[in-house]
């Protein structure tokens, strides 16, 4: 039954390919979808392309294994990246009506060297980060329906290479929106369910509160024999891993390109919004639910793999399909997105390929040559979902963050300066991070790869900078950022924006009241 | 107590980012709503 449900989901999703495919008629709907999108599907595709297997098998797991606190504790820091990415970074790179992020980078500081480190560097994350993908839909693929892993993952990787090349960007969005409102249905319902299979969610909290196979389970210093033994060591890799999460959603290709599609900067604003609190409610449910999936079955050897048992094993078989399929969507709107924008990267950027009829044959040949390429590499690779991922969210906030932020809000930055940042934050948290991870090293945690990479990549950038003198150029296309297009004055659209953004006040107060009923009051009950 | 940090901080964190965010959307449309109180 499983196999019938998985496999009808992906016939469905390329049937939507298919359909919206009709809806492309140029290069400009192929590759930023005609700049035209409205919030829902700009919201739709930046939680999309953000959540993947990582939450869903990653997070899961690590809050089954009594990580809880410090992953809810680094959501909470990260979710707040959409709100400030799009107020003070997104808006102006949609001014930029650049096609791709490497294309603003290079017309920013005016330099094709920059241009390119950007696409390189871009191109090397999104590749990790398929990777990721593939390798958690094969684990899922294979758990549920029995397969071999390999053919799973070929499965996986035709349907989403089909999906991207059939529809671009306009359809990326359209299915992302699509797999955005599955996979958070399948969030909702899936974490109260399991709660109740539990035994109900606040008695379970309670209970949990002195449980002895995992302990330390719900506490605020997390597991203390799970990864660093003490509390604090716990909370400072939480704030670390929670900024470089931060960065992601800020300035990562996957994200900020997300803008570029945007209507307007309202669009932007509002979308960026809406996302933070989708993506903290999600997690935040998930999270709870990989701790409740613990009490219905500890000691999994496996504990990623707590929602999809929880799906097949204590769930009506309906409700399974449907929180399976919408893990499913995670993984498979992450990768649309990420190959149309290693695709159209490689097509724009470094082939710099100029005729648009061109651009789209070009694009849809690399975006299967890429597949290829990543299928060969899943295949080879063992599964290794959670670390691939954090791999790649420290390179992006190394090498991306300070020229991102810098790139707006600098009048000293000079090329010269973000170049040497980009480079020097991309091989130090690489080399120092692949190192570790390769062979197994837990440095303490002030000298975790991202602590040195963005310092080293901050450095970078004010030495760079301080050597060279800013152009005529550079003034001049900064300048362009801080000019306001004629239509973002709508008095009443403004008036729309500045209520969503203040709304970000009362929810910050909600979360906490939420927390409070949700997880730390029985908590604190179940202790004394 | 750790866990009531938690809540509280998380919270916190969005309401200060809510703060400065509002403050400077409303200073990028200022001219926008002056503009349009002047011709109320």
């Amino acid at each position: 039954m499983f196999l019938a449900g998985m496999i009808i989901t992906l016939v469905l999703y390329v049937i939507i390919g298919f359909l919206v495919s009709r809806k492309v008629k140029s290069a400009d709907d192929y590759f930023v979808a005609g700049r035209n999108a409205p919030t829902m599907l700009i919201t739709g595709s930046l939680v999309a392309s953000f959540i993947g297997v990582g939450l869903f098998m990653g997070d899961v797991g690590e809050s089954y294994s009594g990580f809880f606190a410090p992953i809810i504790v680094a959501v909470g820091v990260l979710s707040v990246g959409y709100i400030v990415g799009s107020i003070f970074f997104g808006r102006y790179l949609r001014r930029s009506e650049a096609n791709t992020i490497p294309e603003f980078f290079g017309k920013r500081f005016d330099s094709r060297a920059l241009k390119m480190l950007a696409t390189i560097t871009g191109t090397f994350i999104m590749i990790v980060y398929s990777l990721s993908c593939v390798q958690g839909i094969g684990s899922l693929m294979e758990m549920v329906t029995g397969l071999d892993y390999r053919i799973c993952i070929t499965i996986a990787v035709t349907v989403f290479t089909v999906i991207t090349i059939s529809s671009g960007a306009k359809g990326v969005l359209i299915t992302d929106t699509i797999m955005y409102a599955l996979f958070s249905i399948a969030a909702i319902v899936g974490a109260f369910f399991i709660a109740s299979e539990a035994g109900g969610w606040f008695s379970t909290v309670s209970d949990m509160a002195n449980y002895e196979a995992v302990e330390g389970i719900l506490s605020g210093s997390g597991n203390l024999n799970y990864f660093y033994p003490t509390g604090t060591e716990n909370m400072i890799w939480a704030v670390g891993y929670g900024i470089a999460w931060m960065a992601v959603l800020m300035v990562a290709p996957w994200q900020s390109s997300r803008y570029l599609m945007a209507k307007n900067e309202h669009t932007v604003i509002r979308s960026g919004i809406i996302a933070s609190a989708s993506v903290f409610l999600i997690e935040f449910l998930m999270c709870m639910a990989g701790v409740f999936v613990n009490k219905i079955n500890p000691g999994m050897e496996t504990a990623s793999n707590a929602l999809v048992w929880a799906s097949m094993n204590s769930m009506p078989a309906f409700l399974g399909i449907v929180v399976l399929s919408g893990v499913l969507a995670s993984a498979i709107s992450s990768a649309t997105t990420f190959l149309s924008l290693v695709s159209s990267n490689i097509t724009k950027d470094i082939m710099q390929v100029k005729d648009t009829k061109k651009q789209v044959s070009y694009s849809r040949i690399i975006a299967i040559v890429v597949s290829v390429i990543v299928l060969l590499l899943c295949i080879w690779n063992p599964p290794q979902i959670f670390w691939i991922t954090y791999l790649g969210a420290t390179i992006v906030a190394c090498s991306w963050l300070p020229v991102s932020i810098a790139s707006v809000w600098s009048k000293r930055v000079t090329k010269v300066g973000a170049f040497a940042s980009m480079l020097s934050g991309f091989l130090v948290s690489a080399v120092m991070k692949i190192v570790t991870v390769a062979n197994n090293i837990v440095l303490p945690i002030y000298f975790d790869p991202f602590f040195i990479g963005i310092t080293v990549s901050i450095l970078a950038l004010i030495i760079g900078s301080a050597f060279t003198k800013v152009t005529d150029k550079e003034k001049e296309e900064r300048a362009k950022l801080f000019k306001k297009p004629e239509g973002e004055n709508d008095p009443t659209e403004i008036k729309k924006t500045k209520i969503f953004v203040f709304a970000t006040i009362p929810l910050g107060i909600v979360i906490t009241v939420v927390m409070l009923v949700m997880w730390v009051i029985p908590y604190l009950n179940g202790l004394s | 107590m750790h866990e009531i940090l938690i809540a509280v901080g998380i919270g916190l964190w969005f309401v200060v980012c809510g703060i400065i965010s509002y403050i400077f959307v409303s200073k990028t449309y200022k001219n926008v709503s002056d503009k349009e109180e002047e011709k109320e």
